[in-house]
């Protein structure tokens, strides 16, 4: 467990996502109105960043190919997704996203 | 026993409707029926990774322990005939297969225009993995390569033979490259961008005939020019494969006619992807050639043949990587109304809407897949937005999604 601050509240917009580039992989984190969650970031599909994607209702859709993914749980919402993502674990401190960036796991 | 459900093609439409099926709780027996040798796979990438070689084999359409977990029964085989009275699908090796429903996912073939030579060595088409990985080994770099047809396969080809090397000549017997799939000024705005990589692009060139025995060595025009070359694609279009069907004595005209639900002119027979001609949202109906409506027809199939309702009149949707550019479409450029570009007209990305009567009609972004999320979603809303708004960039294209979230945000 290894908590590290990724950005301030401020820097992702409600309905917004963003790429978090400074852990092993990718990781892509969401505001789902006021609620952060984060996702592995390349979509398992076509190889493109899912933080890039159309966020509705908690769920992003790559903006590639349209594979839909909840940010949530990681589940598949819309093929040609191949497999869940891998999700992390968040806290929010203050104005601080944080985020477990060695820990993201299938749910 | 009850009969199963019989998919006859294992590419992407029959295995999404297989999944679909299982999505919707259906429990009994399933039949796959493909002829082709490899696992079910993704046909987009055939033109691009695989023709490349930047991965070997194109992606599968489910991993074989999902595939496993869907219980089908694989046959690798071809399907010779329909019994619409027995409702049943006669095999390649003489086998007579009962069904409670049949669903025809057969695809399409690539179209092989009558001409002297088209049968030689060295002259290809590109539909399945075997293809691609045949024209794969002929690709060399310094080589001449000579594009007959100037759509998205064509122009794909040619963009990935450029890169590889090869020295590129696009033949199109059009006025302009890509009318089709994205309308005459954007096919020339991509003209540009290839003509930019150092692909050769002759426009109204009629073919008559392929020279060289027993292999290709030049491409001869109506104008008695000869381009001379080493290797041949030939992607002037695809056929739906419509045999079957049409044996069975259901309705096809240039596919296999559907309704909205998939269901064919024959009580049980379904027909889904490149096979069927399935309605359009806006009038008429048509083979779509698409990953993205094929899986959704392959959705409301499998919903139809469980006796839920179903029905989807489409919006033809697509992607295509050319000249190093991902261009994205919904619905079609062409037709009644006005072009609007959004970022400037003919910048390196940017967006093209089609608005009819006031409203958005088809979009296209280059480049600009998060945009183009927005751009679709005002396509299926069919959006009435105003001209001048649309083109200004310093306006949010989501505002024009949701109108008042719009006006909050300025606020």
């Amino acid at each position: 467990m290894a908590f590290v601050t990724v950005c301030q509240v401020s820097d992702v917009a409600p309905g917004e996502g963003r790429r978090i580039d400074v852990g092993p992989e990718p990781v892509a984190l969401f505001n789902v109105d006021g609620e952060f969650h984060a996702i592995e970031d390349t979509c398992p599909h076509g190889d493109w960043s899912l933080a890039d994607g159309y966020l509705d209702d908690g769920i992003v859709e790559c903006s590639l190919h349209m594979a839909k993914f909840c940010v949530r749980t990681g589940r598949i919402c819309a093929l040609p997704a191949p497999r869940a993502v891998k999700v992390f674990p968040v806290q929010v401190q203050g104005s601080n996203v944080l985020i477990d960036l060695d820990d993201g796991r299938l749910r | 026993m009850t009969a199963p459900i019989v998919i006859v093609g294992a590419g992407l439409g029959g295995v999404r409707a297989a999944q679909a099926l299982r999505q919707e709780g259906y429990d009994g027996g399933l039949v796959l029926i493909g002829d082709e040798p490899s696992p079910s796979y993704e046909r987009p990438e055939l033109s691009k990774a695989v023709l490349s070689g930047a991965a070997w084999t194109p992606p599968r359409l489910c991993s074989p322990e999902e595939f496993s977990a869907l219980v089908v029964t694989s046959i690798h085989t071809r399907a010779r005939a329909i019994d619409h009275r027995t409702r049943s699908v006669a095999l390649s090796d003489g086998t007579a297969l009962p069904a409670i429903a049949i669903l025809l996912a057969t695809g399409a073939r690539a179209r092989l225009p009558k001409l002297p030579g088209v049968q030689s060595g060295n002259v290809f088409s590109l539909r399945t993995q075997e293809d691609a990985e045949a024209l794969r080994a002929q690709l060399k770099p310094g080589r001449a390569l000579v594009v007959m047809g100037g759509g998205l396969i064509g122009c794909e080809v040619a963009t990935t033979a450029s890169a590889l090397g090869l020295s590129v000549t696009i033949l199109e017997a059009g006025p302009e490259l890509l009318e089709r799939a994205l309308g005459a000024q954007l096919g020339h705005w991509v003209r540009r961008r290839l003509e930019a990589k150092g692909v050769v692009v002759r426009l109204d060139a009629k073919v008559i005939e392929i020279e060289g025995a027993p292999a290709a060595t030049a491409v001869v025009l109506r104008d008695e020019t000869r381009v001379v070359t080493d290797l041949v694609v030939i992607s002037v279009g695809a056929e739906p494969v419509t045999d079957i069907a049409a044996a069975a004595g259901a309705t096809c005209n240039a596919g296999i006619v559907v309704a909205a639900s998939g269901r064919t002119s024959i009580e049980g027979i379904f027909a889904i992807g490149d096979a069927a001609a399935w309605p359009l949202r806006g009038g008429g109906r048509r083979s779509l050639e698409s990953f993205l409506n094929t899986q959704a027809q392959a959705r409301v199939a499998a919903r139809s043949m469980l006796g839920l309702a179903a029905a989807e009149p489409q919006i033809p949707t697509s992607w295509t990587e050319i000249a190093g550019q991902t261009i994205q479409v919904m619905g079609d450029l062409r037709g009644e109304g006005e072009l609007v570009f959004r970022c400037g007209s003919y910048t390196a990305s940017f967006l093209a809407f089609r608005l009819h009567a006031g409203a958005i009609a088809a979009a296209a972004a280059i480049d600009a897949p998060r945009d183009f999320a927005v751009a679709r979603r005002l396509v299926e809303a069919a959006a009435s937005v105003d001209p001048a708004a649309l083109a200004d960039t310093s306006a949010a294209l989501r505002g024009f999604l949701r109108p008042a979230a719009a006006s909050a945000e300025q606020s």
